[in-house]
């Protein structure tokens, strides 16, 4: 497994914990918008699950453009090879 | 328009004190209207969560005239309107108290401008996302939910009266997770889990019903999120990225806006949009910049606060783009668009 493929599993499966639902579809190109039971709860459920996993802090401006999956996969691993 | 400017704002030197039978004395000749406020803190006891009802009672008065009365219980600032003719200030206190810092903010009537139409209007959701609301109640929240956003915000669904969101700025949200510190109530006809934060009178929809989740976990939910969430309001106040959102159906003092204001201004340089119900001289929609990092806007009306979970985005929306636009154009002093 590459690490990017690590990152996205490890993003699916926080997704998946902090909605409470194992069998959630979360693919890379899933709008974090479009997840059944999304919300501000959730919003801030993954952001801190993400921060821990990863050890990084992400910023409001961060977060505000993670739209997508994928979004979010190229933010950790942009800051993991800083 | 009623605009206000700093006049004066200076920490006291040597420190300055209340305490029974010695108030404290400022000297501030004015010309015209103005509010004072005070950076003030109860001493004695050691500083804490929470120091209990009225720690100091503080009365105000201005050349003998009595003007203002409050308790005291935790850092904070507070605002007392002065009359315009206002030379002696005195401060009392039943147990004594600090005054760390003074400001003094003058208020003039200005001719409103208008402001320059938007070289590039921004998207409604571009604007949503910009503002973020400091409590009072959930209704922004739900706007911004209106216009599928679910940003961060500690306060977006939160209830709070203004002096505690005040001294919570004053504290920098310090023990906002602390157990001691959190109680959760179950309201309503759905048995919605609500979490009261006692330190700061905060209380804030959880958004879980009964049936759904254990008390223990949506306990220990809220306060993984609380802490998280007030580092984020922290971050957002300190990078001067967002335009802050307060009101009050019932409609909110001066002295206690420009209070607000100074609280928050202790983390850089964050504007608020102070929003009031509309009446003839101030349409609905419009905004107009009376401060520095101050707007003031209307809006036709306020959701009442047991129905605001089913508030509509409407009344928000051409409000919050007039605003956000002074703001983005850092529109001067008397700017206004409606």
């Amino acid at each position: 497994m590459t690490d990017a493929d690590g990152v996205l599993a490890a993003i699916r499966d926080i997704c998946r914990a902090e909605l409470d639902d194992p069998a959630l579809a979360v693919g890379e190109t899933t709008r974090f918008a479009d997840l059944r039971g999304w919300d501000s709860v959730a919003v801030a459920g993954v952001v801190m699950a993400a921060e821990e996993r990863f050890g990084l802090r992400l910023s409001s401006e961060e977060i505000e453009q993670a739209v997508r999956v994928d979004d979010l996969a190229r933010l950790v691993r942009a800051r993991r090879t800083r | 328009m009623r605009i206000f400017s700093e006049l004066a704002d200076f920490a006291p030197d040597p420190a300055c004190t209340a305490a029974p039978g010695a108030p404290a004395s400022l000297h501030l000749p004015l010309t015209g209207p103005a509010v004072l406020v005070l950076q003030a803190a109860p001493l004695g006891p050691p500083l804490g969560p929470p120091l209990g009802p009225s720690a100091a009672q503080v009365d105000v008065a201005a050349d003998g005239r009595h003007l203002a009365t409050l308790g005291l219980e935790q850092p904070t600032q507070f605002g007392v309107a002065l009359p315009e003719d206002s030379s002696h200030v005195t401060v009392s206190a039943s147990a004594a108290i600090a005054i760390a810092r003074v400001r003094l903010v003058g208020i003039a009537e200005a001719a409103a401008r208008a402001a320059a139409p938007a070289a590039e209007p921004a998207s409604i959701v571009e604007v949503m996302h910009a503002l973020q609301s400091l409590g009072d109640n959930c209704e922004f929240g739900i706007a911004q939910r209106h216009c599928e956003l679910e940003p961060l915000g500690l306060l977006r669904f939160t209830a709070s009266p203004i002096d505690r969101l005040i001294a919570a700025l004053e504290a920098r949200f310090a023990g906002i997770d602390d157990p001691a510190n959190l109680v959760l109530e179950v309201h309503g006809d759905r048995r919605e889990y609500v979490l009261l934060q006692t330190r700061y009178g905060m209380r804030t929809h959880t958004l879980v019903l009964e049936h759904e989740m254990t008390a223990d976990r949506v306990l220990a939910q809220q306060r993984r999120k609380l802490q998280f969430l007030a580092r984020k309001l922290i971050e957002d106040l300190e990078g001067g990225r967002k335009l802050f959102v307060y009101k009050r159906n019932a409609g909110l003092a001066e002295a206690e806006v420009l209070a607000l204001h100074a609280a928050m201004r202790r983390y850089g340089r964050p504007a608020l949009l102070w929003v009031a119900q509309a009446d003839a001289a101030h349409p609905a929609g419009s905004a107009a910049v009376v401060g520095d990092g101050l707007l003031r806007g209307f809006i036709a009306g306020f959701a009442p606060y047991e129905t605001a979970l089913q508030a509509t985005a409407e009344p928000w929306l051409a409000l919050a783009s007039r605003a956000f636009h002074l703001w983005r154009s850092e529109a001067p002093v008397g700017s206004m668009l409606a």
